[in-house]
């Protein structure tokens, strides 16, 4: 008899095989082209060299700019899905929401926080 | 419809409104300032009004958060705060246009700490005091300043990831986030203490007690000045409050879990701060220490868990917080261009400017806790509240940290009052908007150690209310 913790066991058994089986066919069947920029240990866009004085930081400035805007549009998700429950007070609500995100956006816009140079 | 969250939605729409305005004007420009201080004012009218309202105190949004005359309070002294360090830092060019913006969210985490009732709560308020913070910390961009700025996210980022551990142990144990919903009788013991451990260490980092206080002298020696004082007053004011409605509301029961402890890291904080603070060469570097110590004495209110230490704390972060904010006035006055002044800068300040030297006499000996100032009435409060709760030790360690501190506080003074070397120095700069803060910091600091009388009314309503809750 399989209990209701059997089954997360078996769960737990299967994610771990499907993610071995997903990890590892690729290093098995995928194309091979070693070198490179490949070969560094971050793929960040930046080689890494010492001694360092100066370090750039725009690809990570961007990188967490799309973090944060990106976690605040994930979040509208849930509120799409039960937005007929919601009504209108949920709808002013999540418009709040947007005014924040797009007023943080704008004003690092203005502030050239996008910009490359 | 009830107001109480006014004072905190206000703010929200002053930093949108200041956020404009440093768009809209030329970025360097004084309009985000002002757009800064009537927030503060207009937050500041809104928390009187709900003062006398009938509908407090309130509980919103499923006991998240508690608006009571504890969190009312709270907001008047982080508006001084605010409003100090926005004026010390008067459109100050130094500090790049941001600077009202990020003292306004900093601002927000610091309500957000008064009136939080609620693990989540507690947490984004953390983190919204924070990392406003850590950018101003570094808002001189490279060298001391970015030093600062590094050292304190990196340590507050670690602050803050044990202060989560800590809550997440305390909600397994407990299965509630609400403080008030906590029964420590009902919790899975091992995880509880963890819980309850972990949580106060994420905590009292924030509020620089001993053994947690590596990195206020470095942050504060490294950040602009303003800021430093922000940090100084405000954040000892959030940390503060929310460490005491944390444990005065989820753990009254349980005092003896965390009151001993917190006994012994006061007394321990007072001696050790007042005697690092000793040896400082450098001003900032000095009243770093001295914040530790003031830590220390405000966790003297904590874990003596009565109502005379709720009253001490609440009283006693007025008149420290004014000291600092005067002590930091004079301190940018005379430093102008430069950003830190070691204690020789100041040899002949009360012949080049008695006035600043009669002002910085003021700060140190309310700081060290001299009669006739605000700082003596606070000292005062916190021992009858030791003695109250019987901890006659907690007591000895505040007059021995304060006689420590006093020798401490003494030392710039001498240098302040000694005859210069003969070297002519240029005059000093008032600026207008820091030399108000300083003029009203002063008069309010001697007015509450002649006549503490309305304060007290106020704090005893707060803790008294606090207390019975």
């Amino acid at each position: 008899m399989i209990t209701h913790y059997g089954a997360l066991l078996l769960y737990v058994l299967v994610a771990f095989a499907v993610a071995y089986l997903v990890a590892s066919s690729s290093q098995h069947a995928g194309p091979k082209a070693p070198g490179g920029l490949k070969r560094v240990t971050y793929e960040s866009g930046i080689v890494p060299e010492a001694p360092v004085k100066y370090f750039s930081v725009r690809f990570y400035r961007v990188a967490m700019f799309f973090m944060i805007f990106d976690v605040a549009v994930m979040s509208l998700y849930p509120w799409a899905t039960s937005l007929k429950s919601l009504h209108q007070a949920g709808m002013l609500r999540v418009l709040a929401f947007l005014v924040i995100v797009a007023m943080a956006f704008t004003y690092v816009w203005n502030r050239g926080g996008f910009q490359w140079d | 419809m009830t107001y109480a969250l006014w004072p905190e939605y206000s703010v929200v729409i002053g930093v949108f409104v200041t956020m404009i305005a440093v768009m809209v004007f030329n970025r360097r420009s004084i309009q985000a300032y002002w757009v800064g201080l009537a927030t503060i004012v207009v937050s500041g009218i809104i928390t009187i009004a709900d003062w006398s309202s009938k509908s407090l105190p309130v509980a919103l949004y499923g006991h998240a958060v508690t608006v009571d005359a504890f969190s009312l309070v709270v907001n008047g002294l982080v508006l001084v705060a605010a409003a100090g360090a926005l004026m010390i830092g008067w459109n100050d060019k130094r500090y790049g246009p941001d600077f009202p913006v990020l003292v306004l969210l900093a601002l927000l985490g610091m309500m957000v700490l008064g009136l939080a009732n609620n693990f989540v709560v507690l947490f984004i308020g953390i983190e919204l005091l924070s990392l406003p913070l850590y950018i101003l910390a570094a808002s001189r961009g490279t060298g001391e300043s970015g030093e600062a700025g590094l050292k304190y996210l990196l340590l507050g980022a670690f602050s803050s990831g044990i202060l989560l551990f800590g809550l997440a142990l305390l909600y397994g144990a407990s299965g509630t986030l609400v403080f008030t919903h906590l029964d420590p009788a009902h919790m899975i013991l091992p995880l509880a203490g963890a819980g309850l451990a972990l949580t106060v260490v994420g905590l009292v980092f924030k509020l620089g007690i001993v053994p947690f206080h590596m990195w206020i002298p470095d942050v504060y020696e490294g950040s602009p000045l303003p800021v430093t004082t922000y940090m100084a007053f405000g954040t000892k004011v959030g940390a503060a409050a929310i460490l005491m409605r944390f444990l005065f509301f989820g753990f009254s029961l349980d005092a003896g879990w965390w009151g001993p402890a917190l006994g012994y890291l006061a007394v321990l904080t007072m001696v050790v701060g007042n005697l690092l603070a000793l040896a400082q060469k450098d001003l900032k570097r000095l009243l770093a220490y001295s914040g530790i110590a003031n830590a220390g004495y405000l966790l003297v209110g904590i874990s003596a868990h009565n109502m005379f230490g709720a009253r001490a704390l609440l009283f006693y972060l007025l008149p420290y917080g004014l000291a600092v904010l005067a002590a930091f006035a004079v301190i940018q006055f005379v430093a102008g261009e430069r950003d830190s002044l070691s204690l020789d800068d100041l040899t002949g300040l009360a012949y080049r400017s008695p006035w600043l030297a009669a002002f910085l006499t003021v700060a140190m000996l309310s700081l060290a806790g001299i009669p006739l100032t605000g700082g003596f009435v606070g000292k005062f409060y916190l021992i009858q509240a030791a003695l109250f709760a019987n901890q006659p030790g907690l007591a000895i360690g505040l007059v021995v940290g304060a006689m420590v501190g006093l020798a401490a506080y003494v030392r710039p003074l001498q240098r302040a009052f000694s005859k210069a070397a003969g070297e002519s120095s240029e005059p000093i700069r008032w600026p207008v908007a820091g030399s108000i803060v300083l003029v009203v910091a002063v008069v309010a600091t001697i007015g509450l150690g002649v006549y503490p009388a309305p304060v007290v009314h106020i704090v005893n309503h707060s803790a008294a209310f606090y207390w019975l809750h």
